[in-house]
């Protein structure tokens, strides 16, 4: 029973931020598309991009899930993996599921450029949001040590 | 430091420390005089030793069986998770997540993560996760210093 509520609450984590990505990628993709040719986005393409927003999200969990120990490079590159593996993901599945036609390539370029901000920009935010309690933790150890 | 041996008669033992300032150390000396040594005894590939809780890092538990990590080595030791929780708890030494007993004298800095769990830097540059169902512990010790508990050899 206490592993299935562990992966109950795992899965409810990844599906906020499942959540998240995905509200960011219909969002910046339909702005884009408005503005720059007014028209609506297709059904397909938002389908695929909840999905995508999941996986997104279980690749960023499954890159920390062990709880073991990492070596410090290993540690840094996850953290990078974590930053740029999604938005690789979005320029492949763009490509994949056509999202862009031939002619929309400035329109391509700025969402993966948004996408690419947009997860760099997210982690930066969560290491913010838990600075103060980092730091108070942080506290306690020199605390500790003196 | 200068060390200087009396022998004296019998039942006028005592150990007379003089400082100038309390540093950990000195703390960790104090605690050693008055509860004594535990040492462990581990083996690797280049045979065994004794290890005292100071030189270890963490413990991991794999396949049910229990490694000590120093800062260059790893050694197999012959005792469960729980013991190395219970009796090495005044030593610094904390359970952090399922597989895991950590030095808390080690850990260099803290990172607070996503889902309550906190990532613990050592000083040997290792990173180790404390999951969220010991975070409250963790604090608590931080806050509240070291249990004590009798100590022995194994």
């Amino acid at each position: 029973m206490g592993k299935v509520r562990k992966y109950i609450k795992i899965e409810v984590e990844v599906e906020i931020f499942a959540c998240a990505h995905i509200t960011a990628m219909i969002f910046f993709y339909g702005l884009l598309e408005w503005l720059m040719y007014g028209g609506s986005v297709p059904f397909p393409i938002l389908v695929g991009q909840m999905a995508l927003g999941y996986v997104i999200s279980w690749l960023q969990k499954g890159l920390f899930f062990q709880e073991k120990h990492y070596s410090d490079l290993s540690y840094k590159i996850r953290e990078i993996l974590w930053c740029l593996l999604p938005g690789c993901l979005v320029v492949a599945a763009g490509n994949f599921g056509k999202w862009f036609p031939n002619q929309a390539w400035r329109m391509a370029l700025w969402f993966y450029g948004i996408m690419f901000c947009y997860f760099i920009l997210l982690w930066v935010f969560l290491k913010k949001f838990y600075r103060e309690e980092t730091d108070e933790i942080n506290q306690l150890l020199s605390q500790r040590r003196s | 430091m200068k060390v200087s041996m009396e022998q004296v008669e019998p039942g006028k033992e005592e150990v007379l420390i003089r400082y100038c300032e309390s540093t950990p150390e000195l703390c960790r000396l104090l605690r050693f005089l008055q509860e004594g040594s535990l040492v462990l005894y581990g083996k690797n590939e280049q045979g065994g030793r004794q290890l005292l809780p100071g030189q270890i890092y963490y413990f991991e538990r794999v396949d049910d069986k229990i490694f000590a990590y120093t800062k260059e080595q790893e050694y197999q030791v012959a005792v469960t998770l729980k013991e190395v929780e219970e009796r090495l708890k005044r030593h610094g030494f904390f359970r952090c997540n399922k597989s895991f007993v950590v030095n808390i004298d080690h850990i260099a800095s803290v990172q607070s993560q996503l889902g309550n769990r906190i990532d613990a830097k050592l000083d040997n540059q290792e990173h180790i996760i404390i999951s969220r169902r010991y975070v409250k512990e963790f604090r608590e010790l931080l806050k509240g210093g070291i249990h004590g508990e009798g100590s022995q050899i194994y």
